[in-house]
């Protein structure tokens, strides 16, 4: 898709813009089945030095210093995060330390008051809930991003399928059950096919069981579709699974980035996940021995690495 | 083992002892359950009681007659009333004063409705429409519509256009509440979603907010239905030379009370049709929506 990313070497800016607003410049002509096109010329509108830079140097996430304030508190405090494509990072964190504020900076929801923040032009994020328009058959909710959705029917179609629930297209979100909605969120984000996937606690609200499929469904889609991937959990274990990268979030900046050397498909008892496991509940602030089934983590009065308490939430 | 039960052992002779808690049998035939009797009831009763309560009560007030309970000076019975219909259809003032009613409340509906529904969307979506026009729409509805008759006779006169609008008057208000809340009352989260797919504020509107919002316009159509009838009433007492009002004038100054009575009638049956309508376009706008209630 965007050349930059594959080979920096010959690198020109597809596809990159800075979510300021201002550099977000006017989309490309849509192609045929209704969605734009994800590529822009190197000379497009809007792009800076930094965009061209970030570029160049195979970045589809260059986030440096970011900073957000509410209320004269400073939730995030000089976060700088870089991925290339293909990357899943997992961000875990105590509640409070600003991991969805992040993510929200990222898709274009908020912005930082301070900082770099670049990104790719097309990306998509999968919430909590999965927030389909109950008044839109499935497919249509799928297909919600394109610019002309009836035209991109066959595309949602495909993306259901591939989310193993193309029975449904036609069905009214109330319908479904949690995990078939969620599936559908899934679709949607992917039927864009995205440089950056957002992803805010996506399977937190979903049963234990259907968590399991949904990180089997998850981690092939990113196989296939190569993404660069922000996954907001608290379950470290869900982290440890999917992410090639844990990045820990503490006193507004990023207080351990953990890459996680482990063979896929990783097994929750191999010891190398266990030990993982224990220095990230550790850094979380919840020592805790090995145990079995998944680790949530609880907010927590104190933090091991703490770099700026006055900051700091708890 | 063949089976598998779920059924505890009795491991301890004290949960063998007799249980002094209320227990309910909910199998499909047990007598905690009453699914068929409820759906049996629910098939006849629906549109038995529907058409049944009326039809009792027009037989009541029929033998109330009969017994001499009142006579037809005062309440006419319901034969008397069907005579009058023929009578009003034989000399053709009938076939002249629906189809008047009819457009008076129709267009006044339509103006009505429409502005309210324009100035719903924009001050739903825009914080400047809230602003120009919430506070003092919110002041003007509290006026009950009926305290503007004098001044819309002073300002419009007593022939058709104060009847206009006052239909227009009260048709708008319970569009532009309905509307106002629907579309300011739609979920932000699906709104953002739809900002993380760049979606522009156009589409957002018309793929989330607009089909999200849609049942609460269409309260607020229903509600302008009804206001507008409620008003057509009101309109057609002042100086009607033609209409369903002006037939019943009319007869009170003739002294028919069975004339009265069928003309009331008619409006009573508009409402009914009205209901009935906006019922079919509420199944037919809103397919998505689940038909709940408490059986």
């Amino acid at each position: 898709m965007s050349a930059s990313v594959d080979a920096p070497e010959n690198a020109t800016v597809d596809g990159v813009s800075t979510v300021d607003g201002v550099a977000t410049a006017d989309r490309a002509a849509a192609t045929l089945d209704g969605f734009p096109a994800p590529a822009e010329p190197a000379h497009g509108v809007g792009n800076t030095d930094e965009v061209r830079g970030a570029a160049e140097a195979g970045y589809v996430v260059e986030a440096l210093g970011v900073r957000r304030v509410f209320n004269g508190r400073a939730v995030l405090d000089g976060v700088d995060l870089r991925l290339r494509k293909g990357n899943f990072v997992a961000l875990l964190g105590p509640s409070g330390t600003g991991k969805t504020t992040l993510l929200r900076i990222l898709g274009g929801l908020d912005t930082a008051d301070a900082g770099r923040v670049i990104v790719p032009r097309v990306r998509s994020t999968v919430f909590q809930e999965p927030r389909l328009i109950p008044a839109q058959r499935v497919w249509r909710n799928v297909v919600l991003g394109a610019r002309r959705p009836r035209a991109a029917r066959r595309r949602a179609t495909d993306a259901l399928a591939e989310v193993g629930i193309a029975g449904h297209a036609n069905a009214w979100p109330r319908t479904l059950s949690g995990g078939e909605a969620q599936r559908v969120a899934l679709a949607r984000a992917l039927v864009t096919e995205p440089d950056l996937l957002l992803l805010d606690e996506p399977f937190a609200a979903l049963d234990a069981l259907t968590r399991i499929r949904m990180h089997d469904l998850l981690a092939a889609l990113c196989a296939r579709h190569e993404p660069a991937v922000v996954l907001v959990t608290h379950d470290v274990d869900e982290a440890i699974l999917l992410a090639d990268r844990v990045l820990v979030l503490s006193g507004g900046a990023i207080a351990l980035d953990q890459a996680v050397d482990i063979d896929k498909p990783r097994n929750r008892d191999d010891p190398r996940f266990l030990a993982l496991r224990a220095t990230l509940l550790e850094q979380l602030g919840v020592a805790r021995t090995v145990g079995g089934g998944s680790t949530e983590v609880a907010a927590s009065g104190h933090h091991p690495v703490d770099r700026n308490p006055t900051t700091d939430l708890h | 083992m063949t089976t598998i039960t779920a059924i505890a052992p009795d491991e301890k002779a004290a949960a063998k002892a007799p249980l002094n808690r209320a227990l309910i049998d909910l199998s499909p035939n047990g007598r905690g359950r009453v699914v068929a009797m409820r759906q049996r009831i629910r098939f006849w009763g629906g549109w038995t009681l529907r058409v049944g309560v009326p039809m009792l009560l027009i037989v009541f007030w029929q033998l109330a007659l009969n017994w001499h309970w009142t006579s037809e000076d005062t309440l006419p019975s319901p034969k008397t009333i069907v005579e009058a219909y023929k009578y009003l259809w034989g000399n053709g003032s009938l076939q002249d004063a629906i189809p008047v009613s009819l457009r008076r409340a129709g267009e006044g509906l339509l103006l009505g409705g429409s502005a309210g529904l324009v100035i719903g969307i924009f001050a739903g979506l825009w914080k400047l429409g809230e602003e120009i026009f919430d506070a003092t729409l919110q002041m003007l509805r509290t006026v009950p519509f009926i305290a503007l008759v004098p001044l819309f006779v002073t300002w419009f006169g007593i022939e058709e256009p104060s009847k206009l609008a006052l239909i227009t008057a009260a048709a708008l208000f319970p569009l532009y509440l309905n509307t106002f809340h629907a579309v300011k009352g739609v979920d932000q989260k699906l709104i953002e979603a739809g900002k993380t797919f760049g979606l522009t504020g156009f589409q957002i509107a018309r793929r989330i907010i607009f089909p999200t919002a849609l049942p609460g316009i269409l309260t607020g159509l229903r509600f302008a239905c009804s206001f507008s009838l409620l008003s057509l009433v009101l309109a057609e007492q002042v100086n009607a030379t033609a209409g369903i009002g002006y037939l019943i004038i009319n007869a009170q100054n003739n002294q028919r009370p069975d004339i009265v009575i069928a003309g009331i009638w008619i409006y009573a049956v508009l409402g009914i049709l009205i209901d009935f309508f906006m019922r079919g376009v509420e199944r037919l706008a809103l397919p998505w929506r689940a038909r709940v209630g408490i059986g």
